[in-house]
């Protein structure tokens, strides 16, 4: 394999983490607020939330791309604190990655989290443990199997995100090349068709991998 | 709505007819627990006033009648709209004064009717939940473990160590010895039965340190014999641990044997509340009742029992009596015969009847395959949901159901001598 082979998959891995880290604990505070609590515009936000779903990634990347490039103002606080642009940078990778797979990581949590009796919150709160502690310790575990399921289907989305990725991070070789774009690069290459055929096994490998370990959590979530 | 309150308080429910907040003073002494509520929940509104002491206080109530909101209320996690509600003098809730203490500051300890215990967690996690908690806790798992070993510590005298008053708390050891949970401690909620999940349910309500106890239906869930043993259970505790007992139900039974005063309410009101001893032969326990059939509970003593073996006349088969065999107890002066029971002579059992199990008639019934047959007077006599209660005089109370037709028939009246006839087989002693 060649070096930009490797850089493509540590790339993607890293991304597809730190993607997974950024939509978990906004997943888990989300699907709470919207299993526990009715306001007013819940299906209006439901909808924006799942919409990465059905728009086109090219779309999303786009529209993040006005909202975070260099001249916004999330783009120009990111250059300010980290020195240098959201916009075609891995960091851009990473929230690409993230806004594309959220609603994959929201609903499986979302489903978690609303099969739980609100009683047991009830019971523990009576026994005097507060609200966040009752959260951490009751309602949490209880939902663990979907919340680590929702983990695993972001994971997976995140290493195949292509079109939002390319459209806010760009395709610069060894900075922002994950395996989706370095399989794209290659196979426009008359020589790519060994590199890409090999990224592709690789990408098909890691993604049954994911949903096998997300499958046997579903069941062993069904087992109680 | 228009009352006239004083919001600085200080004495309990103000603004409400006396004889209503002030005229009944709790059976248990010093009120511990003041209750002034008023909200509206839908179209609902809940009215409710009353003062408890350390006792059991059963409210009674028919479905919808507002006596799991109370308790809501009460356990923190519904605003009242109007009123007061405070526990050993700390004021819990005062909309007035802008006082709503949240559920996990209020240490009472809430026992639903489904036990809801933590299903990830073991019996021993779900006991010392709220336990680990709690001052002076190490939260450890020996806590638990050193009453397995010291059975011999009676639990009652370790437990008066520990006031609830004083925020002491009770220790899980002698919990765990009262409640008999030391063989349940390393099994999960779901391998175990409706009664032992209950009672588990229990013992984590009152390890979490609480002043008080709020109990809602718990034995709605339950069959007939987990049912009776829990009852004994929630006495137990009671009698060991002098923790006050808010005990919500709509079975009468349940009321007369635990509690020491009662409360009963019909649409979102406290109609008539005071020491049990006050109902007693009257109807309304029964009028505000649900629609299950009454339930007779007496305190009976063995009088012959298959442990005697051959002097015992009932025990139809010589070595020890087969089943089918019948023992004795007595109850006020009157002898009964109930199933083969394994207590020795001499034992106190309580024993149940249902009420819709005994037969009246007016003659004397000469030949008759039945068991236990005598003869009462109809104390009294009330119409509830289901048809006629009649109150037997019999050297203790036993209620009868029987159908208006029937009354009309044998044309029942207060005064009346009866000829009662029970089954054997439809008297159980409870607990066995």
């Amino acid at each position: 394999m060649t070096s930009l082979e490797w850089f493509a998959i540590g790339l993607t891995l890293r991304v597809a983490l730190l993607s997974v880290c950024l939509t978990m604990p906004a997943a888990i505070a989300v699907g709470f607020v919207l299993v526990r609590y009715q306001f007013r515009g819940k299906a209006l936000l439901e909808s924006v939330l799942m919409a990465p779903l059905v728009v086109p990634p090219v779309v999303t990347g786009y529209l993040l791309l006005l909202a975070l490039g260099p001249n916004s103002a999330p783009g120009s606080a990111f250059r300010a604190v980290f020195g240098s642009d959201l916009a075609f940078s891995p960091w851009g990778a990473v929230v690409a990655a993230a806004v594309v797979s959220f609603p994959l990581v929201l609903r499986p949590v979302k489903t978690a989290l609303s099969g739980i009796d609100s009683t047991y919150a009830l019971v523990s709160r009576s026994l005097g443990v507060g609200r966040v502690r009752t959260f951490l310790r009751v309602t949490l575990p209880l939902a663990l199997p979907g919340v680590l399921s929702g983990a695993i289907l972001g994971f997976a989305r995140s290493l195949g995100e292509f079109g939002a990725t390319i459209m806010v991070a760009g395709n610069i070789p060894y900075r922002t090349t994950t395996m989706p774009l370095a399989i794209y690069s290659y196979f426009n290459r008359t020589d790519g068709e060994a590199p890409a055929l090999r990224l592709v096994l690789v990408s098909v490998a890691i993604a049954f991998l994911a949903l096998l370990a997300s499958d046997a959590l579903a069941r062993r979530g069904a087992r109680g | 709505m228009g009352r006239n309150r004083d919001a600085s308080g200080g004495g309990g429910p103000v603004g409400r007819a006396p004889e209503q907040a002030h005229g009944q003073m709790p059976a248990g002494g010093t009120p511990v627990l003041e209750v002034d509520i008023r909200a509206a929940v839908g179209s609902f509104r809940l009215d409710v006033a009353f003062r408890m002491g350390r006792e059991i206080m059963a409210i009674l109530g028919p479905s919808g009648s507002g006596k799991s909101l109370t308790l809501g209320h009460i356990a923190g996690f519904r605003r009242c709209g109007e009123g007061r509600i405070s526990l050993s003098g700390r004021v819990l809730c005062d909309p007035v004064a802008g006082i709503h203490l949240k559920p996990e500051k209020r240490r009472i300890g809430y026992v639903l009717q489904e036990p809801c215990l933590f299903p990830h967690l073991s019996v021993q996690g779900n006991l010392l939940y709220g336990y680990s908690g709690t001052p002076g806790s190490t939260g450890t798992a020996a806590e638990l473990w050193h009453a397995t070993r010291s059975v011999s510590d009676g639990p009652h005298g370790a437990a008066s160590a520990g006031s609830v008053s004083d925020g002491c708390l009770i220790r899980p050891s002698d919990l765990v010895e009262v409640l008999r949970l030391g063989d349940l401690l390393h099994r999960k909620p779901a391998t175990l039965s409706g009664g032992e999940k209950q009672r588990v349910a229990l013992g984590r309500a009152l390890l979490s340190g609480p002043e008080m106890l709020l109990m809602d239906e718990p034995m709605s869930s339950l069959d007939a014999e987990s049912r009776w043993r829990l009852l004994g259970y929630v006495r137990d505790v009671h009698a060991g641990f002098g923790i006050p007992i808010l005990y919500v139900t709509h079975a009468v039974e349940e009321a007369q044997f635990l509690a020491s005063s009662v409360g009963l309410l019909g649409g979102g009101r406290m109609v008539e509340h005071g020491p049990i001893d006050r109902f007693r032969g009257t109807g309304k326990l029964f009028s505000a009742a649900g629609s299950k059939p009454v339930v007779n509970l007496l305190e009976a003593t063995v009088v012959e029992s298959c442990q005697d073996k051959r002097e015992v006349l009932h025990c139809v088969q010589d070595d020890g009596g087969g089943p089918g065999g019948l023992s004795e107890v007595a109850v006020g002066g009157k002898r009964l015969r109930i199933p083969r029971t394994e207590r020795p002579r001499g034992a106190r059992v309580l024993i149940s009847i249902s009420s819709t199990d005994v037969i009246v008639t007016r003659e004397h019934p000469a030949a008759m395959s039945a068991d236990n047959i005598y003869c009462g007077k109809v104390r009294s006599m009330f119409d509830t949901r289901r048809g006629v209660l009649l109150l037997l005089g019999s050297g203790f109370d036993l209620y009868v159901e029987v159908t208006r037709a029937a009354t009309e028939q044998l044309n029942i009246r207060e005064g009346d001598e009866l000829h009662y006839i029970v089954k054997a087989d439809a008297i159980r002693v409870v607990g066995e």
